[in-house]
C-alpha cells in the first residue's frame, strides 16, 4: 500500500503532500531532507528506492517535478513503480502553475487518491481448520454467518465491503486442514496484515505458536501480524490477554458468530492500516 | 504459403463451454486475464479452486490436471509457479477432460510464449476451435501436426539427426535456434510420446532426462484408389503422378490437408463417395456450402481434386490424398554406434537407446 505521496518542484520546494496512512518508527520528514536532493539528481524518468524498516521510499524525477511515494515493503516493487510512473506522467500533462491554485491542489488530491487506491491492501486470515477464519471473513463482509462447518479448500478470497480510507481491501483465508499447510505461503505472500486465528483453546493456541507463526513470520516479513482469539464464548477459551502472552502478538478477543464483533474488528483493521 | 493448424471450426458433438487464461497475483489472487467466448461466466471462486488444485500438486511445477468443480469438468494446464499462469478448458460434465490434454498443453504453450502485452488474446478463438475438434482428430492427424508446430518440428528434426538428445540440450537448442523463451519441454514432448514417436527416460550418469526417437514418420501424397472413376479422372491421376516430385513445400501442404479437420473431412467424403458436387459434399460433411467453395479452391490449387463436367453439373473427384506413414528408424542403429565410437555419446545412453530400438523393432505401422 502507498501510504504517503510528496511532490517537489525542481527548486526542491515541496508543493504537495498527502498522508493516507501514518508511518511509524521512521521520521519521514528527516529522511526526505536527504532523499529529495538525491532524487533531483536522478536521470529523468529513472526510479530509485530506499528501504527502511518495513517501508519503501520510491522516487522519480520527471519534467519539473520530483515525486516521492512512501509505501509498505509488502507491495511488489513493480506495482509501486508502475503507479509512480503513471502518476508522474499524469502530472506532466497538467501544466501546473506554481504556487498551486486551490483548483489545481484539488486535482492533485484526486489523482493521488486514485493512485493509492490502485494497490489493494491484502489481509490474510491464517490458522488451523475449524478456528473460524471463514466465519470472520463473512462477519467482515456483512454476510450470513455459516452455522455448519465446511472446510475451506485451498483458500477463499473476497473484497472487504467497506473501503479502508482510500484503500480497497482484499480478504483471504487459507484452507486450515494440514494438507493445505504446504501451500499457505502462496496465499500469505504479499499480505499487508495477517490475522493469526485461534479457537482460544490451550492446545490450539500452542499449536498455532509452534506451527502457524513460523510460517507466517518466514513468508511475510514486513506484514503486520495480529492474533484473533476466537470463540471467546466457549468454556475452554483462554482469555485474549493469555493468548497474547503465549503468542507474543497483540490479540483481539472475538466471537465471530456474534455480529457485535464486526465493528470493533473493522475498526481494528483501520487502526492497523492507517495509524 | 501460410500454414495454420488452427483453421478448424466447431464440431457438432463436442462443445466445450469456454477457454480461460488466469494469472496469479500475490495481492489479489487469481485474475481472469482472458476468456473465450466472451459471454462465458466464470466465478472468482472457480478460478481459485483450479489454481489451488495446481499448486497443491508436486513441487508447483508445470503440469496438466483434470478435475470436476460443481457441474463442470475442467482440463487445465499450469505454467509452473515462476510464470504463475494457467489455461483451462471448461467442459460439460459429459465430456472427458483428459481427451483434451495434448491439445490444451499445445495451446497453453503458445499462450505462455505470448503473455507480454496479451498478444495471445486475438488468437483465442482459433485456439478454442482447435481444442473443440482435437478429441476427434485421428492418430495420423495428431502425428502430422508435429510438422506444423515450429517447436515440435524442430525437436523432431533434431531427433532425426541425433537419435537421442537430453531434454536440457533440446531446451537450449530451442532457445538458441528459435528464440522462444517461454515453453515447457515436457508439454512439447507429451503428444510425441503418446503418438509413439519418442520415449523419454533417465539414464544413469546423464544429468538430464534423455529423449529417444523410436519411430520415424513421413507424410506422402498417394494416388486416389477409388475404383469407379471416369477415364479422364484416371488420366489426370496418371499425368499428375508421372511428374510429381516430393518437396518440403508439398509436405507442408500435405500436413495442412491432413490436420485441418474440415479439409480432411472433404477428402474423406470424396474418397468414400467418388465424384460429388459442392452441394453433395456439403450434405455429407455438414460444412456450409460457402466454406466448401473456399476449401475446394485450395484443394484444386494443390492438386488433390479435379473438376469434371457431368450432365450440366460440376463434380469434383479426388486425384491424390495425403497419408502418414510411420516406420522403424533403422538408420539410427548405425548412427548411434558411430557417435559412441567418436566419443560423443556415453555408453549407458547408447545401450539404453539400442534397447529401445530393439523393443520398437517389428512394430506394425502405427
Amino acid at each position: 500500500m502507498i501510504r504517503q505521496i510528496y511532490i517537489y518542484a525542481d527548486t526542491g520546494t515541496p508543493i504537495f503532500s498527502r498522508k493516507y496512512a501514518e508511518v511509524k518508527e521512521v521520521d519521514i520528514n528527516e529522511l526526505l531532507k536527504f532523499i529529495v536532493p538525491i532524487a533531483q539528481n536522478l536521470n529523468e524518468g529513472s526510479i530509485e528506492h530506499t528501504d527502511i524498516t518495513r517501508y519503501r521510499i520510491s522516487y522519480m524525477r520527471l519534467g519539473r517535478f520530483t515525486n516521492v511515494f512512501v509505501s509498505d515493503r509488502t507491495s511488489e516493487t513493480a506495482r509501486v513503480e508502475e503507479a509512480l510512473v503513471n502518476f508522474s506522467r499524469h502530472l506532466e500533462t497538467l501544466n501546473l502553475n506554481l504556487p498551486l491554485s486551490i483548483e489545481e491542489a484539488k486535482v492533485l488530491e484526486k489523482i493521488s487518491e486514485e493512485t493509492v487506491s490502485l494497490i489493494p491492501v491484502k489481509i490474510c486470515l491464517v490458522g488451523f481448520g475449524g478456528v473460524g477464519k471463514t466465519t470472520i471473513l463473512k462477519l467482515l463482509r456483512y454476510e450470513e454467518i455459516p452455522l455448519r462447518y465446511e472446510p475451506t479448500i485451498f483458500g477463499e478470497r473476497a473484497m472487504l465491503v467497506i473501503p479502508v480510507g482510500p484503500y480497497k481491501a482484499v480478504l483471504f483465508t487459507v484452507g486450515g486442514q494440514e494438507r493445505f499447510m504446504p501451500i499457505w505461503d502462496i496465499l500469505i505472500r504479499g499480505s499487508d496484515v495477517i490475522f493469526v486465528v485461534t479457537d482460544s483453546t490451550p492446545e490450539n493456541v500452542e499449536r498455532t505458536k509452534t506451527h502457524v507463526l513460523p510460517i507466517v513470520r518466514e513468508t511475510a516479513k514486513y506484514a503486520r501480524i495480529i492474533a484473533i482469539a476466537n470463540k471467546q464464548d466457549l468454556a475452554m477459551a483462554l482469555p485474549a490477554y493469555r493468548v497474547e502472552q503465549i503468542l507474543g502478538l497483540k490479540t483481539f478477543g472475538c466471537v465471530a458468530i456474534d455480529p457485535a464483533y464486526r465493528e470493533p474488528l473493522l475498526n481494528l483493521i483501520k487502526e492497523i492500516l492507517l495509524s | 504459403m501460410e500454414v495454420n493448424i488452427y483453421t478448424v471450426v466447431l464440431g457438432e458433438n463436442l462443445l466445450p463451454i469456454g477457454l480461460i487464461v488466469v494469472k496469479w497475483d500475490n495481492k489479489i489472487g487469481t485474475v481472469l486475464e482472458a476468456k473465450y467466448p466472451e459471454d462465458v461466466v466464470v466465478s472468482p471462486d472457480l478460478t481459485m479452486k483450479i489454481y489451488g488444485a495446481h499448486v497443491l500438486g508436486e513441487e508447483r511445477e508445470a503440469g496438466f490436471i483434470s478435475m470436476k468443480v460443481d457441474s463442470l469438468n475442467i482440463a487445465s494446464y499450469f505454467a509452473g509457479i515462476e510464470i504463475n499462469y494457467y489455461v483451462a478448458l471448461l467442459l460439460k460434465p459429459t465430456e472427458d477432460a483428459t481427451a483434451f490434454e495434448d491439445a490444451l498443453i499445445e495451446v497453453a504453450s503458445k499462450i505462455f510464449e505470448n503473455l507480454g502485452e496479451k498478444k495471445y488474446v486475438e488468437k483465442l478463438p482459433e485456439f478454442y476451435k482447435f481444442l473443440e475438434k482435437y478429441p476427434v482428430l485421428t492418430r495420423d492427424q495428431k502425428i502430422a501436426s508435429v510438422l506444423l508446430d515450429p517447436i515440435k518440428s524442430f525437436v523432431f528434426k533434431t531427433l532425426l539427426e541425433h537419435g537421442c538428445v537430453t531434454k536440457d540440450q533440446l531446451q537450449e537448442d530451442i532457445v538458441k535456434n528459435l528464440g522462444v523463451k517461454t515453453f515447457d519441454i515436457n508439454a512439447i514432448l507429451s503428444s510425441m510420446i503418446k503418438s509413439g514417436l519418442v520415449v523419454s527416460e533417465w539414464v544413469e550418469g546423464v544429468p538430464s532426462e534423455v529423449v529417444f526417437l523410436i519411430r520415424d514418420f513421413e507424410i506422402v501424397r498417394v494416388p486416389s484408389n477409388i475404383k469407379k472413376i471416369p477415364a479422364n479422372v484416371k488420366n489426370a491421376i496418371r499425368d499428375f503422378f508421372s511428374k510429381y516430385k516430393q518437396s518440403p513445400r508439398d509436405t507442408a501442404i500435405l500436413a495442412r490437408a491432413i490436420t485441418d479437420p474440415e479439409i480432411y473431412e472433404i477428402i474423406k467424403a470424396l474418397k468414400t463417395h467418388g465424384g460429388m458436387s459442392i452441394k453433395e459434399i456439403s450434405e455429407k460433411t455438414e460444412i456450409p456450402e460457402d466454406k466448401i467453395f473456399n476449401y475446394i479452391g485450395w484443394l484444386r490449387r494443390n492438386n488433390f481434386i479435379i473438376e469434371v463436367e457431368e450432365t450440366n453439373q460440376s463434380k469434383f473427384y479426388l486425384i491424390s490424398e495425403p497419408m502418414v506413414i510411420t516406420f522403424y528408424p533403422e538408420y539410427q542403429i548405425k548412427s548411434v554406434i558411430e557417435r559412441y565410437n567418436e566419443g560423443v555419446l556415453p555408453a549407458k545412453q547408447v545401450i539404453r537407446y539400442l534397447l529401445f530400438l530393439k523393443e520398437a523393432y517389428g512394430g506394425e505401422r502405427m
